[in-house]
């Protein structure tokens, strides 16, 4: 339907806020309704026909306007085309078989059809923009919409009227349908604005016969139709939220709504805005039902995003740069190796690559140092994978930055030393600057200087700390298998560095997941090395590329009233120590590109490159979680998304004042583009593009009560980094939920611990298994005991070789050490000793026990150890642990997987070696590895499995297993996970009854989770259970036996379970 | 002899040097030098003597430690001054070096290359599986991690003191069994190695066994001593284990050190020095001392055995073979010297 007027001038731009996909379908829809509720409602009798013209919202076509650079989108449309054409044609048209008859000609339906064919296609989905030539439709709705009218101009017109002249194409063609079912003579059309989500949405006409007339003047019935249509409207946009695409996009309604005028005449009329505070609950409710259902599929697509994007990650770094490389470099060798390949090798100039040099270097090595981290990355990687799609990260594990960044990262030469070899890069040097601290000067929101922290010898902590070498390395003394790899040098700095990292401790969010996330941030930057070019690029091909980290710690919230004692964070810098062109356009399109969404809106397809991958692997650092990247509203959120900063350093002559310029999402939105511009102005030309991150620090104790007044916001933390979580009386009925998020070492007591070594005194009085016992640990080396452990309820102390002698010598405290109920002999042996005995457990001088505990000596020169590590130590040896793991147990008994000694004594020897090592480490270290076999089950079921402290189960083990009162042949299903703890670990017992000191750990490879879906349901039983990688349990056997330090084996263990 | 002063130089990782352990580092050039002229100087500092509990064997024995690792020649050099000291008339003087200060059997040739008769005896010893230790047959004076032992018996849960602190000397009688058990040592491992071995063979010797047996039957009979490391302790006894070129017997090498591993586990498993490395030495260094018959003796005994397990491309031999064999080792068990006449 279209009004007449003189023609208006064009507007200026206007944009669509609400785009409706599938808008044209939603105008069939509403059109349909609408007429029901004429017929319906109004009982409308007798042939009536509506023309809807709607406030075109098709989220495609305006989208497609917008890329033609159309500025005016507005626009009305002939909506409900076809829907209108069916109801019409349900019946004949009468008039035109009337005119037919007056002519003598029979009315052919099929002819007459096909005939207004032509007209409805001209109408359909046709646009009544505000500028449409001799039409005024748009006029008409825009002064409703504006206020310029009210329900006075709303008023029955005449068809003879409205057609006396047919210069438009919409009359045109409405005149041959219309003209088909009315007397145009005759009958009559009102047009009636239409409401919907509070805003106007277009007009519907309604074209009647003359007999309606009397019933369609009603001002009252007029209103209530309007009202009507409100309604419906609402009703349909409301159910679209959930229809097809849209299942992707939050609800528009409560935005719309929000913005409704009420000083709009018409909206005053129908009273739409009582009409929104009455219906206010309803709108909430089915909004809150939208949103849910979008918020389960954006989940979803989040989810496909971050592993898609992740992917990509992997694609990218590992597989197109390093594994493509490694693989043709060991092709290349492998044809070496043969006479006839060696010479075709050689004659082709390929018999240089890394490998081969190394293989003509060292013929007597073999690549093992440097093959088994690899294969140790890449299973860890297999770990982050499948915490991606696990999403729930049990707490996580506290590490050294030293030993993350030495043993993980850079003693992986294969990998680092190959990421960047595209760019032919073979080598790369890992620097480490150690800020002491940060200074912003008052009022300057982007510039800060670092201050380079000296430690205690005065040496600057600024320099290399290693380097991967596949260029020009050389062995600098003889090697065996046991040697570093001689692609690993030593840094300048490494000492002094060393000595810091180790005193850095940093929480790792689901341990190897929280790893590789920060192993892919460090990635992604050795991979920039694509941007450069020129000299800078042959710089660097000749040199080595320089990775440069830097750490220093901070508050969590740097403008909180009231800050932490110990910051919380560690804020890590990296960048690529190579001058490169820094431009305010560049730190903008970082910053803005990590402030968008990881996924496309309209599309729910992910946004690839190496900024997502960073923000994802950066928010899971903090967030300890991958779906939290969109997560821009929560306490840290508010702070830290998109979870990484932008910096630039300018390169100056003078370079003792390390001035950066630091670009936050938060205050660069905060910025105006001029202020911006002028800030960073002095910063432009050669410097280096920097991101910055955070990584929690490792704590001692979190007190709940306390962290609530300590800090402005106690979300502003995580729990899990804590060695310990204490309660204070009047809060410790929160002790459930934070056990059931993973936490274990939660101590209640009435007076608050103010150090490890004192919350150490009260944990162990509940972990321990015998209660109130003494206990003691004898550590023998050969035959010589070279320390003890004498541990009471109340205190603990270690005595050294010479004070262990003195007891002994001295009959009274001889008798009083005799005495002690519960004794543990722990007979040790440096792992350098050229046989492994069946009764003696290995260490090494890099493992836990010499490192950390014995300060760097072996245990006998050791005169004293602090008590707090005592404690620790003790904690690590005393606890009890049970794994039911067939991947765990076939890497230390090789009998269980088709080694059969038969008759070959030598075989049967190491089996038995083997076993007799495995009862040492039940006997030694209480650590009772098991194969999957239903007997031992069973075995230590009877026994009891509250005996230990941690019983690691693997999933399919407990899949495979016939359930207790089940039929022959049928077992546990992963959803029957409470009923196999009742029937097998529980025994009778409640769930609510299990002590503090018994975690059940569920181990899978796979992402499933199905089995903690039921767990978490029942929080007695998420209260003593929980779920570990079964690479991370791997991970930490490997890296003990690959030492071999079988301490560490217990030691890193149990670290791993307790989550620090 | 038997007025003889008895003195055991043991060079070991003790204790009371540990910050000031010998490695080619720890001096300067000119220390070096001054300490070889006058070693003197260097007592307290890389060395010290402790007196010996007299007693009717050792009335005024001495033990002197000390820690100076082999790592090139001028910690050799020191070490020979600090020998030269004690290898004096009326002095009897013992040598133990520790495997782990990088000590082997070249040295031990070298070492007694030059001091001939003034040294008694030289070993080679580690990983608390010899007799110098306490706790290997509950007789020597060293614990596990370089001191003295001290504190209760494993077994009978005694209290055991084998150096006196507040005296500042060594106790007996565990001095007197170190001396004489090294003194004897030679003789009696090649006496344990003969019973074993005969153990095995005697069927083959018995009067109605066949006059002839091939050497697959050795081998065989030698199984019985498996657990025992008997193939492996006599490829010792025949210094199958020395004669190797580093690089040039590479994957030979890496073989016989496998098996020299199980050596060292079963040495400490049975608490008893398996090796024969320092034995072979010493024999050698009997006659360099002119007592030709023992070397005499020693080599037609290895050439024998040898012989019937590897050597020749022959591969049956007759009973009497067995016979001539075990006359031998009978006589080289009564020339070498010891308690066994």
């Amino acid at each position: 339907m279209a009004l007449q007027r003189a023609p208006i001038a064009a507007r200026g731009a206007q944009r669509i806020v609400f785009k409706i996909p599938g808008f044209t379908e939603f105008g069939e829809i509403l059109h349909d309704r609408l007429h029901g509720i004429l017929y319906h409602i109004e009982e409308l009798t007798g042939k009536f026909m509506l023309i809807t013209n709607f406030f075109d919202r098709e989220f495609e076509r305006i989208a497609r306007l917008e890329a033609e650079g159309v500025m005016n989108l507005e626009a009305l449309i002939y909506a409900g085309t076809i829907r209108q054409r069916q109801i019409l044609e349900r019946d004949k048209p009468l008039y035109y078989i009337k005119r037919l008859k007056a002519q003598g000609r029979q009315w052919d339906k099929e002819a007459w059809l096909a005939k207004r064919d032509a007209n409805w296609l001209e109408l359909l989905n046709r646009p009544i923009p505000a500028d449409m030539e001799k039409v005024d439709t748009f006029d008409f709705f825009e002064e409703f919409r504006q206020g310029k009218v009210d329900e006075h101009s709303i008023k029955i017109g005449n068809l003879r009227d409205y057609f006396a002249a047919l210069d438009n194409i919409l009359q045109e063609n409405e005149y041959p349908i219309v003209s088909d079912y009315f007397d145009i003579e005759k009958d009559k059309y009102i047009g009636i604005p239409i409401l919907g989500m509070g805003l106007f949405q277009g007009i519907v006409w309604i074209i009647f016969p003359d007999e309606l007339t009397k019933k369609l003047s009603k001002p009252s019935r007029i209103r209530r139709v309007m009202k009507l249509f409100q309604m419906e409207y609402d009703n349909l946009a409301m159910n679209w939220d959930i229809k097809g695409d849209n299942i992707t996009r939050e609800s528009l309604f409560r935005l719309a709504v929000a913005q409704v005028k009420p000083e709009n005449d018409i909206q005053t009329y129908i009273n739409i805005k009582k009409y929104y505070e009455i219906s206010a609950y309803y709108h909430q409710e089915r909004v809150k039902q939208n949103d849910s259902v979008l918020a389960r599929v954006r989940e979803q697509h989040l989810q496909t995003a971050i592993i898609t994007i992740l992917l990509d990650s992997y694609a990218h770094n590992i597989s197109a740069h390093s594994l493509t490389t490694l693989s043709y470099w060991f092709r290349e060798r492998a044809e070496f190796q043969h006479e006839e390949g060696r010479e075709l090798i050689k004659q082709l100039g390929r018999d240089n690559n890394p490998i081969i040099t190394y293989t003509k270097l060292f013929p007597n090595r073999s690549l093992a140092r440097e093959l088994y981290p690899l294969f140790k990355f890449l299973l860890e990687k297999g770990a982050f994978w499948s915490g991606i799609t696990r999403q729930t990260n049990f707490t996580g594990k506290v590490s050294s930055m030293y030993n993350v960044l030495w043993y993980d990262f850079v003693n992986n030469p294969l990998y680092l030393g190959t990421i960047a070899n595209t760019e032919k890069v073979l080598k790369v040097h890992l620097n480490i600057t150690i800020f002491e601290r940060e200074e912003r000067p008052e009022g300057e929101l982007f510039k800060n200087k670092k201050i380079v922290k000296k430690n205690a010898q005065g040496v600057p902590l600024d320099g290399t700390f290693a380097s991967v070498n596949l260029v020009n390395f050389s062995p600098i003394q003889p090697l065996d298998e046991k040697s570093d790899s001689p692609f690993v040098e030593k840094g300048t700095l490494y000492e002094e560095l060393s000595a810091e990292l180790k005193t850095y401790r940093a929480y790792f969010p689901g341990g190897v997941i929280g790893k590789h996330a920060f192993f892919t941030l460090l990635e992604n930057e050795i991979r920039n090395v694509k941007h450069y070019r020129g000299k800078t690029l042959a710089d660097i091909q000749r040199n080595g590329l320089i990775l440069n980290l830097s750490i220093h710690t901070r508050p969590i919230n740097s403008e909180a009233n009231r800050l932490s004692p110990e910051p919380e964070l560690f804020k890590v810098g990296v960048w690529l120590k190579h001058p490169a062109d820094i431009t305010e356009n560049l730190l903008i399109r970082r910053i803005q590109g990590l402030d968008a969404d990881i996924v496309i809106e309209e599309s729910f397809r992910p946004k690839l490159g190496g900024n997502f991958q960073d923000k994802i692997c950066a928010s899971v650092l903090i967030m300890s979680a991958f779906n939290k990247v969109q997560s821009q509203s929560s306490a840290i959120g508010k702070i830290y998304y998109p979870w990484i900063k932008t910096a630039s350093y300018r390169i100056r002559k003078d370079q003792s004042v390390l001035q950066e310029f630091e670009v936050s999402h938060r205050k660069y939105k905060a910025t105006a583009d001029s202020a911006f511009e002028a800030s960073f102005k002095s910063e432009a030309g050669q410097g280096y593009l920097k991101k910055y991150f955070h990584i929690w620090r490792g704590a001692e104790i979190l007190d709940v009560s306390n962290s609530e007044q300590k800090v402005e916001d106690p979300d502003l933390d995580s729990s899990a980094r804590y060695h310990f979580v204490y309660l204070a009386p009047q809060i410790q009925d929160k002790h459930r939920s934070l056990k059931a998020s993973g936490l274990i070492r939660i101590i209640m007591d009435a007076v608050q611990p103010r150090s490890r070594a004192e919350a150490y005194q009260v944990w162990l009085k509940s972990w321990l298994k015998t209660k109130e016992e003494s206990c003691v640990l004898d550590f023998r080396q050969g035959d010589t005991l070279v320390g003890r452990i004498i541990y009471t309820p109340e205190s603990i102390r270690f005595f050294n070789e010479t004070q262990v002698a003195d007891q002994d010598m001295d009959d009274d405290a001889y008798v009083r050490y005799l005495a002690i109920p519960t004794r543990l002999n722990i007979n040790i042996e440096h792992g350098s000793h050229p046989s492994v005995a069946p009764d003696k457990l290995n260490y090494r001088s890099t493992g836990e026990l010499i490192n950390r505990f014995c300060q760097g000596k072996s245990m006998d020169k050791l005169e004293a150890m602090p008590v707090a590590d005592c404690y620790e130590l003790f904690e690590g040896l005393i606890s009890r642990i049970c794994i039911f793991d067939r991947r765990i147990y076939n890497r230390l008994y090789t009998g269980d997987q088709g080694v059969i000694a038969n008759d070959n004594k030598e075989v049967a020897d190491k089996l038995a070696l083997q076993r007799a090592r495995l009862d040492l480490y039940r006997e030694e270290l209480h650590l009772d590895f098991q194969n999957e076999v239903h007997d031992s089950f069973d075995a230590i079921r009877n026994k009891g499995f509250m005996h230990y402290h941690f019983v690691v189960l693997h999933l399919s083990f407990i899949e495979g297993m016939q359930k207790l009162n089940g039929k022959p042949g049928e077992t546990y299903r992963e959803d029957g996970i409470v009923e196999f703890i009742d029937d097998h670990i529980l025994k009778g017992e409640t769930a609510e009854n299990v002590a503090d000191n018994f975690i059940l750990i569920i181990t899978t490879g796979r992402g499933r989770m199905a089995w903690w879906e039921k767990i978490r349901e029942n929080e007695a039983y998420a209260n003593f259970t929980t779920f570990r990688p079964i690479e991370s349990i791997l991970g930490a056997v490997e890296d003990a036996l690959q030492k071999p330090d079988d301490i560490d084996l217990k030691y890193n263990l149990v670290k791993l379970f307790f989550g620090s | 002899m038997e007025g003889e002063r008895k003195i055991i130089i043991v060079n070991w990782k003790w204790k009371i040097f540990q910050d000031r352990h010998i490695n080619a580092d720890a001096l300067s050039k000119e220390e070096f030098h001054e300490f070889s002229v006058d070693i003197d100087k260097g007592k307290g500092i890389f060395f010290d003597e402790y007196a010996v509990e007299p007693s009717y064997l050792c009335p005024d024995a001495l033990l002197v430690a000390t820690s100076i690792y082999n790592e090139g020649p001028q910690t050799k050099t020191l070490l020979y001054a600090l020998i030269d000291k004690y290898t004096k008339d009326g002095n009897q003087v013992m040598i133990f070096l520790h495997r782990s200060n990088f000590f082997e059997d070249p040295d031990l040739q070298e070492l007694m290359d030059r001091y001939k008769s003034r040294i008694a005896k030289c070993f080679l010893f580690a990983f608390g599986r010899d007799y110098i230790y306490y706790s290997t047959q509950r007789s020597g004076f060293l614990n596990d991690t370089g001191g003295f032992f001290r504190g209760r018996d494993l077994i009978s849960k005694e209290k055991v003191l084998t150096f006196d602190p507040v005296k500042q000397q060594v106790m007996q009688p565990f001095f007197d069994r170190v001396w004489q058990y090294y003194q004897t040592e030679f003789e009696i491992k090649i006496l344990n190695l003969k019973e074993s071995v005969f153990d095995c063979f005697l069927p083959l010797m018995l009067p109605d066994s066949p006059m002839q047996f091939s050497r697959h039957q050795l081998f065989e009979a030698l199984k019985d001593k498996e657990g025992e490391g008997l193939l492996f302790r006599i490829k010792s006894f025949l210094g199958k284990y020395d004669l190797l070129d580093q690089i040039k017997d590479f994957e030979k090498k890496y073989a016989l050190e496998e098996e020299l591993r199980v050596i060292s586990k079963l040495e400490k498993e049975h608490r008893e020095s398996y090796v024969f490395d320092d034995c072979i030495l010493n024999l050698e260094h009997e006659e360099q001392n002119g007592k030709h018959l023992v070397k005499e003796v020693y080599d037609q005994t290895k050439e024998q055995l040898d012989r019937l397990l590897f050597k020749t491309a022959k591969k049956n031999f007759k009973k009497q073979d067995l016979h001539q064999l075990s006359a031998s080792m009978e006589e080289l068990i009564k020339v070498v010297p010891g308690e066994i006449d």
